[in-house]
C-alpha cells in the first residue's frame, strides 16, 4: 500500500487540515448538491447523497491515517448543514454524525484497505434504507412496524401478490443500494491512489 | 444547555410512559408543559405532509387494517389498530415538540462546544479552519469542473469524468497543503 504523502509540517496539523478540508467538502455538497436533490425530489436522492459523501470522507480518510478522522469530517459536515439552516435540526444532522460514526466503526475495525473501503460504502448506503424506518421507529415507537406490517398485508390481499414478490421487490431495492455502495467504496479506493500518483509524477517532473 | 437537556430527558420519558390508560393525563401534562416553556414549538407540527400522515395513521389505517371488531356511523374498524394509532400520534407529537423545543434552547457555539467535549479533540478549531477555507474549496471545484467541461468533448463519458474527480482531488490536496504553512492556533500563540 502506497504511504502517505510525505509533508515538512507537523503531522497533527497536516491531518487538522485535511479533516477540515474534506470535511468543508462534505458540508457543502450536503448544502449544495442535497437541496437541489431534495427541492426536485429526484428519487433515490438519500443515495446518491450517500454516495458522494462516501467518495468523499474515503478518499479524505485515505490521506488522513488518523482515528476519528471520518467521525470529525461527519461533524464539521453535520456542522456546515445545520449552519446553512440558521438553526439547529435534528434530523439532518442525526443522520450524518451516525453515517460518519458507521464509516469511522467499519473502518477502524477493518482497516483502510480495500476490503474496507468496498464494505463500508456498501454499509453506509444500505443504512441509508434503514435510516427512514429507525427514525419512525424512534418517534412513533415499535407499533409502527405493526401498522405497516399489518397494512402491507392488505395491499398484498387486494392486489393478489404473494408475499415473496414483495420480497423480490425489497431484495432489489437492497441490492441496488449494496452495488451503488460498493461502487462508492471502489470510487472512494481508487480516486486518492490515483490522486497520489499524479501527484508524485508532478513532483517528479518540476523537480530537476 | 445543561437545563434544556434535563427538559428533553423529562418529556422523553413522559413520551415513552404513554399508553391508552394514561394518556388522558400524560398528554395534557406533557403538552402543558412544552406550552409554558415555549409555545411556538406548535410550529413543528403545522406541516401538511405531517398532519396528513397522522390523519392517515388514525383514520385511515384502523379502517383499512386489523381485523374490524368496531362500527363507528357506520364505518366499521379495527379498535385495536384505532387504540395503538391514536398512542402513536400522542407520543410523537409529545417527541417532535420536544426536540424543536431543545434545537431551540440551544446555539450552533453550544453544539460545537458539545462535539468538542464527547471526545471530538480539536473540533472547534478544524471547524473554524473549515469555514475559513470554504469560499475558496468553493471557488476550486467550480473552476475544476468548469475546465473539465469546456476542454473536452462527452465529458459525462465515464472514463473522462474520473480524470475530472482525479483532476479535482489533485487539486484539494494541493490546496490543503498550501494551507499547512499557515501557523497553528498554538503556534501563532506563542508567536504573539
Amino acid at each position: 500500500m502506497n504511504a502517505p504523502l510525505p509533508t515538512a509540517t507537523a503531522p497533527r496539523h497536516r491531518e487538522t487540515i485535511f479533516i477540515a478540508v474534506f470535511g468543508g467538502l462534505w458540508g457543502l455538497m450536503e448544502i449544495t448538491l442535497g437541496v437541489i436533490l431534495k427541492g426536485l425530489r429526484v428519487p433515490f436522492s438519500g443515495a446518491i447523497l450517500a454516495t458522494c459523501a462516501c467518495v468523499i470522507f474515503l478518499t479524505g480518510r485515505y490521506f488522513c491515517r488518523r482515528r476519528g478522522a471520518i467521525l470529525m469530517m461527519g461533524a464539521v459536515a453535520a456542522m456546515l448543514k445545520i449552519f446553512s439552516i440558521g438553526t439547529v435540526i435534528a434530523g439532518p444532522f442525526l443522520a450524518i454524525m451516525i453515517e460518519a460514526l458507521v464509516a469511522e466503526i467499519l473502518i477502524s475495525f477493518i482497516g483502510v484497505n480495500r476490503i474496507g473501503y468496498f464494505f463500508t460504502g456498501m454499509t453506509v448506503l444500505v443504512y441509508t434504507i434503514l435510516h427512514p424506518f429507525l427514525a419512525q421507529g424512534l418517534i412513533f415507537g415499535a407499533n409502527i412496524y405493526k401498522i405497516y406490517l399489518e397494512t402491507g398485508h392488505q395491499i398484498m390481499r387486494i392486489l393478489h401478490l404473494d408475499l415473496k414478490h414483495v420480497g423480490f421487490v425489497f431484495l432489489g431495492y437492497f441490492f441496488i443500494h449494496v452495488a451503488i455502495g460498493g461502487f462508492a467504496g471502489w470510487l472512494g479506493w481508487i480516486l486518492p491512489r490515483q490522486a497520489e500518483q499524479e501527484l508524485a509524477q508532478m513532483r517528479s517532473r518540476s523537480q530537476p | 444547555m445543561r437545563r434544556a437537556g434535563f427538559i428533553l430527558v423529562a418529556l422523553l420519558a413522559l413520551a415513552l410512559a404513554v399508553n391508552y390508560r394514561n394518556q388522558f393525563y400524560v398528554v395534557p401534562v406533557a403538552v402543558a408543559l412544552i406550552l409554558i416553556l415555549d409555545k411556538a414549538v406548535v410550529r413543528v407540527l403545522l406541516k401538511w405532509k405531517l398532519l396528513l400522515f397522522l390523519a392517515i395513521l388514525v383514520f385511515g389505517v384502523p379502517i383499512f387494517a386489523g381485523s374490524k371488531d368496531a362500527v363507528w356511523w357506520g364505518i366499521r374498524y379495527s379498535s385495536e389498530i384505532f387504540q395503538m394509532s391514536l398512542v402513536m400520534v400522542y407520543r410523537s407529537v409529545i417527541i417532535l415538540m420536544a426536540i424543536k423545543m431543545f434545537t431551540r434552547r440551544i446555539s450552533i457555539q453550544q453544539m460545537a462546544e458539545a462535539l468538542e467535549k464527547a471526545r471530538l479533540r480539536q473540533f472547534s478549531q478544524v471547524f473554524t479552519m473549515a469555514m475559513k477555507i470554504l469560499p475558496g474549496l468553493r471557488t476550486l471545484i467550480r473552476t475544476s469542473f468548469r475546465e473539465c467541461r469546456s476542454g473536452v468533448r462527452h465529458w459525462y463519458l465515464p472514463g473522462r469524468m474520473f480524470r475530472c474527480l482525479v483532476l479535482l482531488v489533485v487539486r484539494i490536496i494541493e490546496y490543503a497543503e498550501s494551507l499547512e504553512t499557515l501557523p497553528t492556533r498554538s503556534e501563532s500563540s506563542e508567536n504573539c
